[in-house]
């Protein structure tokens, strides 16, 4: 089964990432700040990890460091306010995100096959 | 006045039936000339006052302009849920997922989205509600009783997710009894706020920490504001209720929000006071009289 673990502190988002992926085959973890999103990570080796860019206490851009330090294979998907703008993009890019989709997110559908796309 | 016609001073005839000496037009004249002095100072004042409110006004907006992010995510979030909450919905339709589910399994389903889209749509709205409030210009002695920490609770519903996202925690310490005050509520939003803003931006340290306190000292209601932040230097710190002063770097702040936040405060019959040690932190102390000791005062006078 496939591994998905969400880390973003809001807890309403990471419960409808569970809900959405649970029933399409995903085995789907759920931590609502950086520091127990990691520790899941190296317990469960996920394929996927959607990240929080800004969190409190540890920062999305250092939770995808760490990740991709554990396992470079894992496809980090950065979810990020829109604020942020392309430079912000450009530098998750080069940190070794596989991409970043806006928050809110425009669409379940969207994010399901940029999901399975990394995943093929 | 300087050419100007200030007004008409308008004469009665004389008790007596006399008419009037060039002594008497000299002292009228001495009269009118002051009393034109008078009427334009007053006209300045007033106008001063509306800059000032104007300026006030400016600088809330200014103020406002930062808060963009924190209330960016407090809105779009919500959003965001609502939608994928519905989209998810929709979609296992679509897709099939619930072929297999009863009737009631799928009601119960809907029912539980529905109550979420509700809580979000609520959760958005109440954010839109504290900044439309808090943005609009107040208006002149709009006095009422106001209950400081419910005050303090609305500032942080605007406040709060910058706060938490900087890492600073918020403690709050108001004795339950802790009196209301006589004051322009939204003048007293815009005080907490200016305060906790100025001790957000001072906290360099990795955690922070704002405290907000009450207590009662005989006619008064006292709040302090205490920040664990870089804190002010002693040779500054006489001067950081002038306008214009500012420490902090080019374009981050207009050194209007204390000199405002003490102008707000003594209009609403308050004080306000500064202690602060380099590396430790900043406190402010504000004073008001209770709404208690108001009514007795007045009754006292009457």
């Amino acid at each position: 089964m496939r591994t998905l673990i969400t880390i973003d502190d809001e807890v309403e988002f990471t419960n409808l990432i569970q809900c959405y992926f649970s029933v399409r085959g995903f085995h789907v973890f759920t931590a609502n700040e950086g520091e127990t999103g990691l520790s899941l990570v190296k317990q469960e080796n996920p394929q996927v990890c959607l990240i929080d860019l800004k969190m409190p206490g540890k920062h999305g851009d250092e939770v995808l460091k760490e990740i991709l330090d554990f396992n470079p294979s894992t496809k980090c998907i950065m979810i990020m306010a829109s604020e942020g703008g392309g430079k912000t993009r450009a530098r998750l890019m080069e940190l070794g995100a596989y991409t970043c989709f806006d928050k809110p997110l425009s669409s379940l559908k969207d994010l399901e096959m940029k999901i399975n796309e990394a995943l093929s | 006045m300087n050419e100007n016609l200030i007004g008409i001073l308008s004469l009665g005839a004389k008790k007596s039936g006399d008419d009037f000496t060039q002594e008497d037009i000299d002292i009228l004249f001495t009269l009118a000339k002051t009393q034109a002095i008078a009427i334009s100072n007053a006209q300045l004042f007033e106008e001063l006052s509306k800059t000032q409110a104007e300026a006030a006004q400016r600088e809330k907006m200014a103020v406002i302009g930062t808060l963009a992010a924190g209330i960016n995510h407090e809105i779009c979030n919500p959003l965001g849920i609502v939608r994928g909450q519905c989209e998810m919905f929709l979609l296992n339709h679509r897709d099939g997922f619930y072929q297999e589910k009863t009737q009631e399994e799928v009601l119960k389903i809907s029912s539980d989205i529905m109550n979420k889209v509700i809580k979000e749509t609520d959760r958005a709205t109440a954010i839109t509600k504290k900044l439309s409030g808090f943005a609009k210009p107040s208006k002149r002695s709009d006095l009422e009783e106001v209950a400081v920490q419910k005050e303090v609770d609305e500032v942080l519903g605007l406040v709060g997710h910058d706060l938490k996202l900087s890492n600073i925690d918020v403690q709050q310490d108001f004795p339950t009894d802790f009196p209301v005050i006589f004051a322009d509520k939204k003048q007293i939003q815009e005080v907490l706020f200016n305060i906790i803003r100025n001790a957000a931006q001072a906290i360099d340290k990795k955690q922070g920490r704002i405290v907000l306190s009450g207590f009662r000292d005989s006619g008064s209601a006292v709040i302090r504001i205490a920040d664990n932040g870089s804190g002010i230097p002693k040779e500054k710190i006489n001067q950081i209720f002038n306008p214009f002063f500012t420490t902090k770097a080019p374009g981050k702040g207009t050194g209007l929000g204390l000199f405002i936040v003490k102008q707000v405060v003594e209009r609403n019959k308050g004080t306000i006071g500064v202690e602060s040690e380099e590396g430790i932190g900043t406190t402010f102390t504000l004073r008001f009289p209770t709404a208690a000791h108001i009514v007795k005062t007045q009754n006292a006078l009457n």
